[in-house]
C-alpha cells in the first residue's frame, strides 16, 4: 500500500513539532493554484483519558488527531475545506476544494476572511504548557482511580469519573494578495479530573471536578474524597417549600450560572456591537437607533452589584488563551459597569477607523472578595447551598432569566450550619438579577471547564483552556420554583 | 446557506454572473477526494488484522479494530468539505477494556495502536478484578463476513457541487419570493466507508449515507418574528434524493401558512395549573427520545455515565425488566437500527452486531433495555428467566473510529392508536386544555422530571383560541405517560431524527424516532417567566 500518512510528522507523544508543522504549511504554500488570501491551519492533538464507573475502570484511551484546514479567498470569494491526511494528495486535494468553492463564489465577498493580514505579533501570549500534564502516564491515572473507587467501594457507594491528560498544537500561517506570509505555532496542555459518587439506589450524588492545563496544580484524590463526601451528606434529603432563598453558590455553580452572559446560546451573539441583535432581546443594549440604524449599547451604565468585575488577560497565566488578532485583554465589567463587548474586524475598520477587533472567549475572572465559605456559612440565619446547575436554558434573553436544575447536592443552612441535605429544585433565576443581589463574595479559585476536544480545534485559539476563575456568592432573594425527584 | 435577505441578492446575482466561469468547473466540481483504497480492499483488512493479531498475542481475550474513512458535505457550512480517516483499536484484557485511535492507516500504525490499546487496559488490571461477559454473536442472520451500502439513488458525492447548491439556492429564491419568508437553508451530507473486524472472524464492512436537509425560516407577522422549521428533512440514511423528492416548496408553503394562522391568535400570559393536554407528533418524538429513549441505554441504567451523559430513573434494570410501569396500557414502544432510511440504520453495529427490531415497553411495562455486547451480557439472568438467549441489539455506536462505541439509542416507534385521531382531531375533542405544538424537551440527569417547551396554545371547545407565551410543561416522566388517554392513528405519525448526547468525551448520536400525537389527562403547566 502506498504509505499515506507521514508517520514521522507525528512525535511520541502524538503532537506535531513545529518543525514538521512548518513543512505542512509551506507545503500547502507551494502547492496554491491562485494568486488570493490563503490562511491554512495545521493543528494536531494527543489525548490520554480513563473513564470508570460502578467502581471499576471502564475505558482507558489513547487518541490522536490531526487537522488541516484550508481557507482562501480569490476575486473576493471564499473557500474552505478540511481533512486529517497530510500527504501531498490530501493536501492538492483540501487545497484544490478551497479555491474551487472560491472562483464558484467569486464577487461574493466572505464576510469574516480579512482582506489584509492582521498583526499577531503584539498580542501577549501566556503559558499554556506542562511537562507534567504531557508526561502523564496511564498507569498513573490508574492509580488514581484504584483510589478513587476503593474509598467509594469501602462505603458501599458507587464511583464514576474521568480522567484525562492531553496536548494540541496549532500552526496557522496566512498568505496576502502581497505574498505577506504570517506564521505562528502554538500549543497547549490541559488536564482533567472530575469524580461522581452516588449511592447505589440512585438516591444521592455527589461531585467534584476541576480542569487546568497542568496535573501538578489538580488534587485528584482530594476531588475523589470531597465527591464522596458530598454524596454522603446529600443522603436522606428532605422536600422544602420552593420559594425565594439566601443562597450560597459553590464556585462551580457561579461559572455555570453565569455563563449565559457570555453565550446565551442564539446565533446573533448577544455581546457583538454591530451585530444584528439589537432590540429588547438583548441585556447589553438599550435598543436601536433608527436613525444610524444602530445598536445602542449599555457600555458606561452599571448593570450589576459594583463589587463585580469581570475581565480576560491573555497574559494572565491562569487564564490562558493563544496568541490571535482580537484575542488582547478586555475588561467585560469593572466594578459593576458594563465596559467591553466584542465586534469584528470589519466594524473597527468601519465604524472606530481602526485596524482592531474584539473576539468572545470563554475563558474569565470574575474578582472575590475576601469572605471565607465558612464565614459564607456561618453568617446565613436560613439559606440554600448550591452545589451545581443541570440544563440551565435562557427563558429571556432581555433579561437572561433561565431555568434548569440543581444536580449533586443541595443543602439547607440554619442557623450558620448545613443542617440537611434536601430535593434538588428547579430554579427561575436571571446571573444579572442575581448579581445585583449579591451579599458576599468569597475567594476566586478556577473550576471544572474542560476544552471540548477535537471538535473544537480550529477554534482552539480562543477557547485554549476555557479556563473560568470565580468566587463562591452569596446571594438573596434566589428563586427556586418547584421540587424535582432527580439526585 | 446562510442567507440573510441581503446576501441573499447577491447570490442572485451571482448565479447570472457566474455561468461562464461554472463551465470550465464543471466537470471537476463533485466533492474532492485524493485517491484511496475502496474500504472492501484487502490491503485494510490486513491492516485491521495486523492490530487484531499483535492484540491477541499480547493477550487480549478479544479485540476489535475499526477503520473509517467520514466525508461531509455541508451545503452552507464553513468549511463545507471535510475528510477524515481514522482508526481505533479497542481490547479486552482481563476484564479491562483498552482503546488507541489516530488517522493514520498503516500496518506498524495498526501494531503501535495494539500495543497502546493493550497498556491501557493492562493499566488497571494490576488492582481489582473486573468481570465482563460479552453476548454471543448467535443470532439469527448474524453474519459475521460481510458488505453492506446504505440504499441510495443519487450520491451527493458524485454529483456535482453547484447542481446540489443551485437546489437550495432554487428552493430559498422560491420560499422568499413565493412564501414571503427569510430563509436559512443548507443541508449536511455523510458518506462514511467502514470496516469492522474482530478477534472472533468478524469482517465486515459497511458504505453508509446521511443526508440531512435544514430548512429553517422565519415568518413575520403583523410586527412579530417566529423562526420555524421543516421537520420532514430531519437525518435519514438516504442520498440526496431524499432531500430532491420531497414536495418541499408545498412544504414550505404550508409551514409558512400554518405559523402565520398560530401568530394571528391572541397572545395571552398563562394560567397556571393543570390541564388536559395534547401534545403533537413533533413533540411526542422529542418525549420518547429524551425519556424511555436514554433512559433505556443499559449503560445509563447501569452508571457508566454516571459523570457524564446522565443516568436513569432505572435504576435496577435486572429486577425492573418486566416489572416497571413505564406508561399506560396504550404505551408501546419498539426500537430498531434496521428501518428504511432510519437515522441509526446500519448492517451491522460498532460491534459487528446485526441489529433486530425488539420491544422496549409493551403495554405500558418495561419490557427490554437497549444493549451492546457487554450490556446484553450483563442481562443474561434476565433473558435466562424469559427462556431468550442474551443477544446485543446491536445498539453501539461512534461517531467515527477515533471514539470508542458506546451504548446509543436505535431508532424508536411508538405503536399508533387503533383509530384514525390526527392531532387536530384530538384537539376537537378537549373542552378546555392545552395544546403543544413542536415542543423540545429537556430532562434532569435521571430523565425522571423534565420540562416540555415549545409552541403552546390554550383551546376551548375543541379549538386552539390563543397562543401562550413563556409556558413549559412541568412533568415526572412515568406519570406522564401513564396519562395518556388517547393516541393518534397510523395517519398521524411523524418520523424525526433526534441527537442525544453522552460519553467522555462527549459525543452525540442522532436516531430516527417515530411519534404520535397525544393527549395526557392532567399535565401542570408553569410560566416560565415568573420566578417563585
Amino acid at each position: 500500500m502506498k504509505q499515506i500518512y507521514p508517520e514521522s510528522f507525528i512525535s511520541d507523544h502524538g503532537m506535531m513539532s513545529k518543525e514538521n508543522t512548518e513543512r505542512i504549511l509551506s507545503r500547502l504554500h507551494e502547492l496554491r493554484e491562485r494568486q488570493g488570501i490563503y490562511r491554512f491551519s495545521v493543528s494536531s492533538a494527543w489525548g490520554s483519558d480513563i473513564r470508570w464507573a460502578r467502581n471499576r475502570a471502564s475505558m482507558t484511551s489513547d487518541r490522536r488527531t490531526v487537522q488541516v484546514m484550508v481557507f482562501c479567498e480569490i476575486a473576493g470569494g471564499g473557500g474552505s475545506a478540511v481533512t486529517n491526511q497530510i500527504d501531498s494528495d490530501s493536501l492538492k486535494g483540501v487545497l484544490q476544494s478551497a479555491e474551487r468553492q472560491s472562483l464558484r463564489k467569486a464577487d461574493q465577498r466572505a464576510v469574516d476572511i480579512p482582506m489584509e493580514l492582521s498583526h499577531v505579533s503584539t498580542i501577549p501570549r501566556t503559558i499554556t504548557w506542562s511537562d507534567t500534564t504531557i508526561n502523564r502516564t496511564v498507569e498513573e491515572s490508574a492509580n488514581v482511580v484504584q483510589y478513587a473507587t476503593s474509598l467509594a467501594e469501602e462505603q458501599d457507594l458507587l464511583s464514576a469519573g474521568y480522567i484525562e491528560s492531553h496536548g494540541m498544537t496549532v500552526g496557522s500561517s496566512s498568505i496576502d494578495i502581497y505574498d505577506r506570509v504570517q506564521q505562528s505555532y502554538s500549543a497547549m496542555t490541559q488536564a482533567q479530573c472530575s469524580s461522581t459518587v452516588r449511592h447505589p439506589q440512585g438516591t444521592a450524588s455527589g461531585w467534584a471536578g476541576l480542569a487546568r492545563y497542568d496535573f501538578d496544580r489538580i488534587d485528584e484524590k482530594a476531588l475523589a474524597a470531597q465527591s464522596m463526601e458530598k454524596c454522603i451528606a446529600s443522603l436522606n434529603p428532605v422536600r422544602i417549600e420552593p420559594g425565594r432563598y439566601t443562597t450560597i453558590l459553590e464556585p462551580q455553580a457561579v461559572a455555570e450560572f453565569i455563563h449565559p452572559m457570555f453565550d446565551s446560546g442564539d446565533s446573533h451573539p448577544a455581546m457583538r456591537i454591530g451585530g444584528e441583535n439589537h432590540g429588547p432581546s438583548n441585556p447589553y443594549f438599550l435598543g436601536r437607533d433608527q436613525s444610524v440604524s444602530r445598536g445602542i449599547s449599555k457600555i458606561g451604565l452599571k448593570i450589576v452589584d459594583e463589587r463585580i468585575t469581570i475581565s480576560h488577560d491573555p497574559a494572565d497565566s491562569e487564564l490562558g488563551i493563544l496568541a490571535a488578532p482580537g484575542l488582547g485583554p478586555v475588561t467585560w465589567i469593572d466594578k459593576g459597569v458594563l465596559t467591553g463587548l466584542t465586534y469584528t474586524r470589519d466594524y473597527g475598520l468601519v465604524e472606530l477607523n481602526e485596524d482592531s477587533e474584539v473576539h468572545r472567549r470563554m475563558s474569565f475572572r470574575m474578582e472575590g472578595g475576601n469572605t471565607s465559605f465558612d464565614e459564607m456559612i456561618a453568617g446565613t440565619q436560613r439559606g440554600l447551598l448550591i452545589s451545581r446547575f443541570y440544563k440551565l436554558r435562557v427563558v429571556d434573553r432581555g433579561s437572561l432569566l433561565m431555568t434548569g436544575v440543581t444536580r449533586d447536592g443541595l443543602w439547607l443552612i440554619e442557623d450558620g450550619k448545613i443542617s440537611k441535605a434536601v430535593r434538588n429544585f428547579r430554579i427561575n433565576e436571571s446571573p444579572l438579577f442575581a448579581l445585583n443581589n449579591v451579599e458576599q463574595l468569597g475567594v476566586a479559585t478556577p473550576v471544572y471547564r474542560p476544552f471540548p476536544w477535537p471538535e473544537l480545534a480550529p477554534l482552539f485559539q480562543q477557547h485554549a483552556l476555557s479556563q473560568v476563575i470565580v468566587p463562591p456568592i452569596k446571594v438573596n432573594d434566589f428563586s427556586f420554583t418547584a421540587s424535582i425527584d432527580a439526585i | 446557506m446562510l442567507f440573510s435577505r441581503r446576501k441573499f441578492v447577491q447570490v442572485g446575482v451571482n448565479l447570472t454572473a457566474g455561468t461562464a466561469l461554472s463551465k470550465q468547473l464543471l466537470a471537476s466540481s463533485t466533492v474532492h477526494r485524493a485517491a484511496r483504497h475502496e474500504i472492501q480492499d484487502p490491503i485494510i483488512k490486513d491492516i485491521g488484522d495486523a492490530a487484531l493479531q499483535v492484540a491477541n498475542s499480547a493477550g487480549a481475550v478479544y479485540a476489535d479494530a475499526r477503520l473509517d474513512h467520514t466525508y461531509e458535505y455541508v451545503v452552507g457550512g464553513r468549511p463545507p468539505e471535510k475528510e477524515s480517516m481514522s482508526f481505533g483499536v479497542r481490547v479486552l484484557v482481563d476484564g479491562y477494556w483498552g482503546f488507541a485511535s489516530s488517522p493514520i492507516w498503516s500496518k506498524e500504525e495498526a501494531a503501535r495502536l495494539a500495543r497502546a490499546a493493550i497498556r491501557n487496559a493492562r493499566a488497571n488490571t494490576v488492582g481489582k478484578a473486573r468481570h465482563a461477559e460479552l453476548a454471543p454473536l448467535s443470532g439469527v442472520g448474524q453474519e459475521l463476513v460481510g458488505h453492506w451500502s446504505t440504499p441510495i439513488i443519487d450520491d451527493p458525492f458524485t454529483m456535482s457541487m453547484e447542481e446540489i447548491d443551485d437546489f437550495f439556492q432554487g428552493i430559498a429564491t422560491y420560499a422568499v419570493n413565493s412564501c414571503g419568508v427569510n430563509p436559512n437553508f443548507g443541508a449536511t451530507f455523510l458518506k462514511q466507508d467502514k470496516l469492522f473486524a474482530s478477534t472472533l472472524g468478524q469482517y465486515v464492512t459497511q458504505q453508509l449515507y446521511q443526508a440531512t436537509g435544514n430548512f429553517k425560516f422565519s415568518v413575520q407577522h403583523k410586527g412579530a418574528e417566529v423562526v420555524t422549521a421543516l421537520d420532514t428533512t430531519t437525518t435519514a440514511s438516504a442520498g440526496f434524493e431524499y432531500i430532491r423528492d420531497q414536495p418541499l416548496r408545498d412544504q414550505i408553503k404550508e409551514l409558512a401558512e400554518e405559523t402565520r394562522a398560530d401568530m394571528s391568535l391572541p397572545v395571552v400570559p398563562v394560567d397556571v395549573g393543570r390541564y388536559e393536554t395534547v401534545l403533537d407528533a413533533n413533540t411526542v418524538t422529542s418525549l420518547l427520545s429524551e425519556t424511555i429513549g436514554v433512559a433505556t441505554e443499559l449503560d445509563r441504567a447501569l452508571g457508566y455515565e454516571a459523570n457524564a451523559g446522565g443516568t436513569s430513573y432505572i435504576v435496577n434494570p435486572l429486577e425492573m425488566i418486566g416489572t416497571l410501569r413505564i406508561g399506560s396500557p396504550e404505551l408501546t414502544v419498539t426500537a430498531n437500527r434496521n428501518e428504511v432510511r432510519g437515522a441509526a440504520t446500519v448492517q451491522w453495529d460498532d460491534e459487528g452486531v446485526v441489529p433486530r427490531e425488539f420491544i422496549l415497553v409493551k403495554d405500558g411495562l418495561l419490557n427490554d433495555m437497549q444493549t451492546d455486547r457487554e450490556g446484553a451480557g450483563f442481562l443474561e439472568d434476565v433473558y435466562k428467566r424469559q427462556k431468550m438467549t442474551s443477544q446485543s441489539y446491536g445498539c453501539s455506536y461512534a461517531p467515527n473510529s477515533g471514539f470508542v462505541p458506546l451504548t446509543h439509542s436505535a431508532n424508536l416507534k411508538i405503536k399508533p392508536g387503533v383509530g384514525n385521531e390526527s392531532f387536530e382531531s384530538l384537539v376537537g375533542q378537549v373542552d378546555k386544555g392545552i395544546a403543544f405544538k413542536r415542543s423540545g424537551v429537556d430532562m434532569d440527569y435521571q430523565q425522571s422530571s423534565g420540562l416540555l417547551f415549545g409552541q403552546a396554545f390554550n383551546v376551548k371547545n375543541g379549538k386552539r383560541i390563543s397562543r401562550i407565551v413563556g409556558t413549559a410543561l412541568l412533568f415526572r416522566t412515568p406519570e406522564l405517560w401513564n396519562s395518556i388517554t388517547a393516541i393518534g392513528g397510523q395517519a398521524s405519525s411523524k418520523r424525526i431524527a433526534k441527537n442525544t448526547f453522552k460519553g467522555q468525551p462527549a459525543r452525540d448520536a442522532s436516531h430516527s424516532v417515530t411519534g404520535v400525537p397525544i393527549v395526557l389527562k392532567e399535565a401542570t403547566v408553569i410560566d416560565t417567566l415568573r420566578k417563585a
